[in-house]
């Protein structure tokens, strides 16, 4: 072992003091990393044409889950509002008197499981319903008003305990006057079943395409080993330690991956921006408040970070398996 | 400096590219490893530089069996010897210095060092003016003495060269070898395979002679270097 250490010790060459020596020895490690990752940016620079489809092929890969993630990420956002919004519908009996009426709304108004009660006319419920199919004057055509006296409960309890709403339903549609009780509310828990699939989708596909960044940047990477393949040879004829000749590869995925999720930033919000007037469209016919649902900064830097790391590794996987199957020749 | 102990090196195609082979090197000696085309000479030097591994047998370089060198640590085992190929191996976007540098770049000299010993290196060769000059520009010769340079800046204990003059004229040949006389001469153990009969020939140096793979003769001239007498 101490003759292995003879050769070994090629590495100590200075016989300055300890703290001198580490820090020279810190020191030297920056600037190996400074010139590893100036080297990659150079050599990004030299195949322009090759880099920047690299960085488009990694900016798709991120971005489509990264959009998905935020498109659902978006719909849970307005289908948490409507579901705080769930309403039950009460028709009451043609023909009920006005008693009758104040009696039942008395009893919701004392209800703890209702927030609050709108009491729609027939006359007001037709008028409204001519101005949504946009036939106006449809309450002069008509003889006789078939519409029931309804009254809108906004309960206190929300979206996700749907058996508690469903318990208050068949209450209130025992209630003396009341015809019919509809919960307004299956087409969501629908939406919402629907929103847990996309999401499970988004999830599947960023594994599925966070692999895609990884072959990518491998690909990328092999390619560019082997147009260094003799530098390699003569770096490792000459001393260089398999770290060494590592790090310019991996410093090469990294920028891969920065950029590309840099990439998919951009274009997300590019996609959103165009989306936004259809979505704002559509919120509004729901009554639901709408924000602009543009990916921000904490994304930028996650995008950034999960690009970052896959090119990484990617870059460490491509030089390590090459340098692995060199040995073995 | 060098121990073969009944070497065998069969490559995964089942071609035995040497077969039992037994042969010391002394440190400071001066060595010269022929045979013809195929005989095993780059073999026998691969397995000195670990760039291949005895089938079986044992080698031992500067009192260090070689398989108990790890993989990871063939690197630091490589910055003990200097190695001159037929085909120089320099970076051809780069400049004299910078090639000559490199060995001291991964042993993590100090750069002011560096500038100095490279600069020492060049002038030992005799390109100190061209070591600004890019590889491209330089002739053959001149490639390959900037190769021996990268071989000696870091002051190796052991120089091997495979064919060091393959592509050189007689007289540029002749200067090489001076050269390697020189750095003999300074201490450093020499092993260089080379098939030119004629130009060592008249150089009183240890001849190994290397058919199909077996040494069949290792001291045909044998003349230790006046410093390590």
């Amino acid at each position: 072992m101490t003759q292995e250490k003879n050769f070994i010790s090629a590495k100590k060459w200075s016989s300055h003091s300890f703290i001198e020596e580490n820090l020279f020895r810190l020191r030297q490690y920056c600037i190996n990393h400074y010139d590893a990752l100036r080297q990659s940016a150079h050599e990004l620079r030299q195949t322009q044409l090759g880099t920047l489809l690299t960085f488009l092929m990694i900016g798709v890969s991120i971005a489509l889950p990264a959009g998905l993630w935020a498109a659902v990420h978006n719909m849970k956002g307005l289908t948490g509002n409507l579901s705080h919004n769930a309403q039950i519908s009460l028709f009451l009996r043609m023909n009920i008197s006005e008693n009758e009426i104040e009696s039942l709304m008395d009893v919701l108004k004392s209800n703890r499981s209702i927030a609050s009660s709108h009491y729609i006319s027939p006359e007001e419920g037709l008028k409204e319903f001519s101005k949504r199919i946009g036939m106006q004057g449809l309450e002069d055509s008509l003889n006789d008003n078939p519409l029931p006296t309804v009254i809108t409960i906004e309960p206190k309890l929300v979206g996700e305990n749907d058996s508690e709403l469903e318990k208050l339903t068949v209450f209130l549609r025992n209630l003396p006057g009341v015809d019919n009780a509809t919960l307004d509310f299956k087409w969501l828990k629908r939406l919402h079943s629907l929103l847990i699939i996309g999401q499970r989708t988004v999830y599947a596909l960023s594994v599925l395409l966070g692999l895609g960044v990884l072959l990518v940047v491998i690909n990328a990477i092999r390619y560019l080993i082997q147009r260094y393949h003799k530098q390699i040879q003569i770096y490792q004829l000459v001393g260089a330690t398999f770290p060494y000749i590592r790090r310019p590869f991996i410093y090469m995925g990294l920028q891969y991956g920065f950029w590309g999720g840099l990439l998919a930033w951009v274009m997300d919000n590019l996609i959103l921006l165009l989306l936004t007037p259809s979505v704002r469209n559509l919120a509004d016919s729901y009554g639901v408040p709408f924000h602009t649902p543009y990916l921000g900064m904490l994304t930028l830097w996650t995008l950034l970070f999960i690009g970052s790391v896959l090119g990484a590794l990617g870059g460490y996987w491509a030089v390590n398996s090459y340098l692995r199957q060199q040995q073995r020749a | 400096m060098i121990n073969f102990n009944a070497v065998t090196k069969t490559y995964a195609n089942g071609f035995p590219a040497l077969r039992q082979v037994n042969f010391e090197l002394a440190d400071g000696e001066m060595a010269f490893l022929t045979g013809h085309s195929g005989a095993g000479k780059s073999t026998l030097l691969k397995i000195i530089l670990l760039m291949e591994r005895c089938s079986s047998g044992q080698v031992i370089v500067n009192h260090c069996p070689l398989d108990k060198i790890k993989g990871r640590d063939v690197a630091y085992f490589r910055r003990s010897i200097g190695v001159i190929l037929q085909d120089p191996y320099l970076l051809p976007n780069s400049t004299a210095h910078q090639n000559v540098a490199l060995p001291l770049v991964f042993a993590g000299v100090r750069h002011q060092d560096i500038a100095s010993r490279v600069r020492a290196a060049l002038d030992k060769v005799g390109l100190l003016s061209k070591e600004k000059m890019q590889i491209e520009t330089l002739s053959q010769g001149e490639q390959e003495r900037v190769s021996i340079a990268r071989a000696i800046v870091h002051k190796p204990k052991l120089l091997l060269a495979d064919e060091p003059t393959g592509n050189l004229d007689p007289a540029l040949s002749a200067e090489i070898m001076n050269l390697f006389e020189q750095f003999n001469q300074m201490g450093v153990t020499v092993l260089i395979a080379t098939h030119d009969l004629g130009l060592i020939g008249h150089l009183r140096h240890r001849i190994l002679t290397l058919h199909q793979g077996r040494m069949v003769s290792t001291g045909v001239r044998m003349m230790t270097n006046e410093a390590s007498l």
